[in-house]
């Protein structure tokens, strides 16, 4: 990958990646950092990489940065959330999801996130997190069951 | 997949959500709805559990992460490259030196047999007026011309035509006498400046002075020259070589030091003008411009 490749990957999938990280890490800042790293490491490999998989790659390196380094403070930023969203009056199906989102563990909400914005298939996703594809599928689905009774019960509420 | 049933049609539903059903295992699913038509509003509900992504939500320093673009060569192998042109570099610095000091051999003995005056330092029994003045004038010019360096042996070398100097500007050590006119050679002006240095003061040497020994002038000079050596000498000084080859060694450093002054201002006022620039990666050398 070349200079001009590099450049195509920050301007088409920087955005993304950040808002992965943002919903990873639970904040902005370690989110920044997440992004500027991610493409730090990918700029000094990216004779080894090409282009088509610079974006599977990226995701790679901010999952594990989000997921490994950021668990904790990911935990406690989710936890502290202020309850609002599904006590509102006139709750959307989105914000209701972003809370639902929120009670997922780490792992989850980052597979869930590839799933639904990036629109990875089971077997990228398990290339991605280096899971194989059969606890990518049952991690999902346990996660898809949390959602849906999530949003079963606060529908119920309201 | 085994077939469809109440156990595990959640799994069918959510992959069917995901997009992750065959063909054959999309018909079963529907046929499974379409025998049990109550799980259709579950079915809604995995389908509508999608997370849409927040345009609005950008990478604020995406600029920063952006490189510099240009026309980049890589050049793999590099440093076998970079190798050969070193050792290029010092052979054709070598030559240079080398064919310098040919010139200024041959320019130096004519200079010896063009201006002998100075081999009358070693016979001052000749009558004459001013033959003292007139020697150190002549010595003067003699060693101006010589252009190398303000040691006494190299005047009596001079002096009797046996002078192996370089040619160099450079003078390591300036000249110190307990006569104020004898100040000829203590300076690395160029050429054309020594030429042009006032040696009128000579002819209005005193008498007493003018009647000296020329050979005393020359023990004078010599025993302060060396005072100086003695009292700030370089390591380079200091090194058990021949004077000559300490000569060549100092016009290669010299020629060395001039050549990466030229390429430095070359980079400055012309390649970062264009754009040009170089890094080197793992196995490549990357010029850019």
């Amino acid at each position: 990958m070349d200079t001009k490749a590099y450049n195509n990957c920050v301007k088409e999938w920087s955005d993304a990646l950040f808002r992965f990280a943002c919903k990873c890490t639970g904040n902005s800042e370690d989110a920044n950092d997440v992004v500027q790293n991610s493409f730090e490491v990918l700029w000094q490999k990216k004779e080894d990489i090409g282009a088509d998989k610079a974006k599977a790659f990226l995701f790679q390196v901010a999952y594990r940065q989000s997921v490994d380094n950021y668990r904790k403070r990911s935990r406690i930023s989710h936890v502290d959330a202020p309850e609002e969203s599904y006590t509102h009056a006139n709750p959307d199906l989105k914000r209701v999801l972003e809370r639902a989102l929120a009670q997922l563990d780490d792992q989850a909400r980052a597979l869930v996130l590839l799933k639904d914005h990036e629109g990875y298939r089971y077997e990228e996703i398990a290339q991605i997190t280096n899971l194989s594809e059969s606890q990518v599928k049952v991690y999902l689905h346990r996660a898809r069951k949390t959602l849906k009774d999530y949003l079963v019960s606060v529908e119920n509420v309201i | 997949m085994s077939m469809i049933t109440m156990e595990n049609y959640e799994e069918y539903m959510i992959m069917h959500a995901d997009g992750e059903l065959q063909p054959h295992e999309e018909q079963a699913l529907q046929a499974f709805l379409s025998v049990n038509p109550q799980l259709q509003g579950e079915m809604d509900i995995y389908s509508s559990i999608r997370l849409t992504p927040d345009p609005t939500q950008v990478y604020a320093h995406k600029q920063a992460l952006l490189k510099p673009e240009g026309k980049a060569i890589a050049f793999p192998a590099y440093r076998t490259w970079a190798m050969a042109a070193g050792v290029v570099a010092i052979l054709a610095i070598g030559a240079v030196v080398a064919l310098r000091d040919g010139g200024n051999n041959s320019t130096n003995n004519q200079v010896a047999s063009v201006t002998p005056a100075p081999a009358q330092h070693t016979q001052p029994a000749q009558p004459s007026t001013t033959p003292t003045v007139t020697t150190v004038k002549d010595a003067a010019v003699a060693t101006v011309k010589d252009n190398t360096t303000a040691n006494p042996v190299n005047h009596t070398k001079h002096a009797t035509g046996n002078v192996t100097s370089n040619g160099k500007n450079i003078v390591k050590q300036p000249v110190t006498s307990n006569n104020n006119n004898d100040v000829l050679v203590a300076t690395t002006r160029p050429h054309q400046e020594l030429q042009q240095i006032q040696t009128a003061g000579m002819q209005q040497l005193p008498v007493s002075a003018a009647t000296q020994e020329p050979i005393q002038l020359a023990a004078n000079n010599e025993l302060n020259i060396n005072t100086a050596q003695e009292k700030d000498p370089s390591w380079f000084d200091k090194l058990p070589l021949d004077e000559d080859k300490k000569k060549n060694i100092n016009n290669v450093a010299t020629a060395v030091a001039n050549g990466c002054e030229k390429i430095s201002a070359f980079k400055k006022s012309s390649l970062e003008k264009i754009g040009f620039s170089m890094r080197v990666e793992k196995k490549k050398l990357i010029v850019s411009f």
